[in-house]
């Protein structure tokens, strides 16, 4: 995957808001990653890990409040936190392009379907003739596997279904043919037999369009089937990144080594499974040293991990991992997962 | 499970809940929310419960809880009919089946303390001393500091954890859990299960445990049942229905869970594959 050329490349990248007296709190916190052409990357984290604000700075959609404390976002050679405002309508929808979670709160309630798809299309496309416009939407809804798209086209949000709502949003991101695909949790309000579609109905697009896809997800089962590398991400910071097969096979850092242990499957069969003590910290009690220190139980970890903030480093072929003792995880993993 | 099969603590029976509503041209429809539901779940078990949302696993909860009246079939509790008690007697029978909800963040009162929270229920039973409720909430791996805090105060797992404190405090012997990780963060998920695993043992409970997540589902039961449309098109084993699933529906729902383990995908490198 790595041998391709790099789309996007974000650099310490940090985000954060200013309290009233002043102080800033920081969300995101030096994060950096690098997507390559038609690769599947998934940023992974709990809630609060900084994952969707990151991507929301990537896109220049942060909300009112926060802002770029500083690090940069290169897409093809441009760094887009200098863009205007205008230079970002033109680039996103069309080159760069987004599914969220709630199919519901993305399309509008009162617009038909296939006029809001169309919309889509023209804001990038103008000047298309209306035959040519409404023959788009009908192929991307098509191609999205909603049946009679024509027909279809001509209702309104609230007479789809969650799972066919998600479809019409897909489609209307896939309208002008992304380069990146950016999907922010699509699956997590849809049932599981829904969901199962609709990756699939992602990973077909993708390869029609050939587009790259940064998927954002919390569930390890979505990002054991679907990425090609992981960033894995907490308390703001990316804790461990590497190619899928590398980190679920020997992580080493051991928040992610916590996490594959506590996840449930098939094999276990004792009568409990590891969970990784605590909470995650609050984004102001983050302290200087290592965000996971007070929930680690790596039996190597010292003063070190809370005086001193680990750095991303190397720690395998594909992987670096942000932990002092990244070395001493192989042992820690193989213990809490047996 | 127990050593003693016996005991049914929980029996619903050709259980059938009916709802109307008006079509888009005024004619009366009938929908079958619970569609003939009979399960026994016995002491110290764990009946895992699953299916889609709208295939009527809510409606069946707030059936057995008294919410919705059903057309026929019958609800009993350690062995009592619960539509034929009187209201007080049904009451107390009723104490015996607690609920836990999916979402810790709105089901308690934000402008109670924890143990005021856990507290309302025994006061109202009559039952209540400051001991009672300190304990209750130690029970859930919550220390006395946690007595004066609001629910803002605490996290998502430890606001769960209060949730099943207040269920525990008139000595049910069911809880039904409804989804009660689901809103949870993923590394807090599994200190969630081993409390409730933990807390099974201890007081000899028995779970109907609601859940979409399959794996979780797979990991606490000892039988499950697979909810459509109304029916339950089949319940056994765990294993049984993990392992040897006979209905369709079923078989479509476990190949349509994510696996989290890469080694299982089309694309591995093949040296993955094998080990």
């Amino acid at each position: 995957m790595s041998d391709r050329p790099v789309l996007l490349e974000v650099t310490d990248l940090s985000v954060g808001y200013r309290t009233e007296d002043g102080a800033v709190v920081t969300l995101v916190d030096r994060v950096g990653f690098t997507l390559h052409e038609r690769e599947v990357l998934c940023l992974v984290g709990e809630s609060g890990s900084g994952k969707s604000v990151t991507m929301l700075a990537v896109l220049g959609l942060l909300p009112d409040g926060l802002e770029i404390l500083g690090g940069s976002v290169v897409y093809r050679g441009r760094d887009l936190l200098d863009l205007t405002p205008r230079e970002w309508s033109a680039l996103r929808g069309a080159e760069l392009a987004m599914v969220f979670q709630d199919p519901m709160t993305a399309l509008n309630p009162v617009k038909r379907v296939g006029s809001q798809i169309a919309r889509a299309v023209t804001a990038h496309t103008p000047g298309l003739g209306r035959r040519a416009v409404a023959s788009r939407v009908e192929t991307l809804l098509a191609d999205v596997g909603v049946p009679e798209p024509a027909e279809r086209a001509r209702s309104y949000p609230h007479e789809w279904s969650g799972g066919m709502r998600q479809r019409a949003v897909i489609a209307m991101a896939m309208a002008n043919g992304p380069s990146v695909l950016v999907a922010d949790e699509p699956t997590t309000a849809l049932d599981v037999t829904i969901q199962a579609q609709i990756m699939r109905v992602l990973a077909d697009a993708r390869e029609r369009t050939e587009a790259a896809m940064i998927l954002i997800t919390h569930d390890l089962g979505l990002v054991a089937e679907t990425a090609d590398r992981i960033c894995i991400m907490y308390a703001g910071r990316v804790v461990e990144t590497g190619s899928v097969w590398d980190i679920f096979e020997h992580p080493t850092h051991p928040y992610t080594a916590g996490l594959l242990a506590s996840l449930l499957s098939s094999e276990h069969t004792g009568d409990r499974v590891y969970a990784i003590p605590g909470q995650p910290p609050s984004p102001a009690s983050r302290g200087t040293g290592c965000p996971f220190a007070s929930r680690c139980e790596l039996p190597a970890k010292s003063e070190l991990c809370l005086t001193t903030r680990p750095a991303l480093a190397p720690s395998g072929s594909s992987q670096s991992s942000a932990c002092h003792f990244a070395d001493a995880t192989a042992d820690f993993a193989a213990e809490v997962t047996a | 499970m127990n050593d003693s099969p016996a005991e049914t603590v929980l029996a619903v029976d050709d259980l059938q809940v009916h709802f109307s509503t008006r079509g888009s041209r005024g004619a009366r429809r009938t929908i079958r929310a619970v569609d003939g539901v009979s399960f026994a779940l016995r002491r110290g078990e764990t009946l895992g419960l699953v299916g889609e949302s709208g295939c009527g696993k809510s409606t069946l909860v707030r059936t057995i809880f008294g919410l919705n009246t059903p057309v026929s079939g019958s609800i009993e509790v350690l062995g009592h009919r619960l539509a034929g008690l009187s209201s007080r007697r049904r009451r107390a029978i009723q104490n015996r089946v607690q609920l836990v909800f999916q979402d810790p963040y709105s089901s308690l009162n934000p402008r109670l303390t924890a143990h005021d929270i856990v507290a309302e229920p025994l006061r109202i039973a009559g039952r209540y001393s400051r001991g009672t409720v300190a304990s209750l909430l130690d029970d859930v791996g919550l220390g006395a500091d946690a007595l004066a805090k609001r629910p803002a105060q605490f996290s998502g797992g430890q606001r769960q954890r209060i949730g099943i404190a207040r269920a525990l405090a008139l000595h049910p012997d069911v809880l039904v859990l409804d989804e009660p990780v689901s809103a949870l963060d993923v590394s807090v998920q599994a200190q969630v299960i081993n409390l409730l695993k933990d807390l099974q043992e201890k007081h000899s409970l028995s779970y109907l445990f609601i859940a979409h997540d399959l794996s979780v589902v797979r990991y606490l039961s000892d039988r499950v049942a697979v909810m459509q449309k109304g029916k339950l098109v089949e319940v056994g084993s765990k294993d049984q229905v993990f392992d040897a699933p006979e209905h369709p529906y079923t078989r479509s729902l476990l190949a349509s869970i994510p696996v989290a383990d890469p080694r299982r995908r089309a694309d591995a490198p093949t040296q993955l594959q094998e080990s």
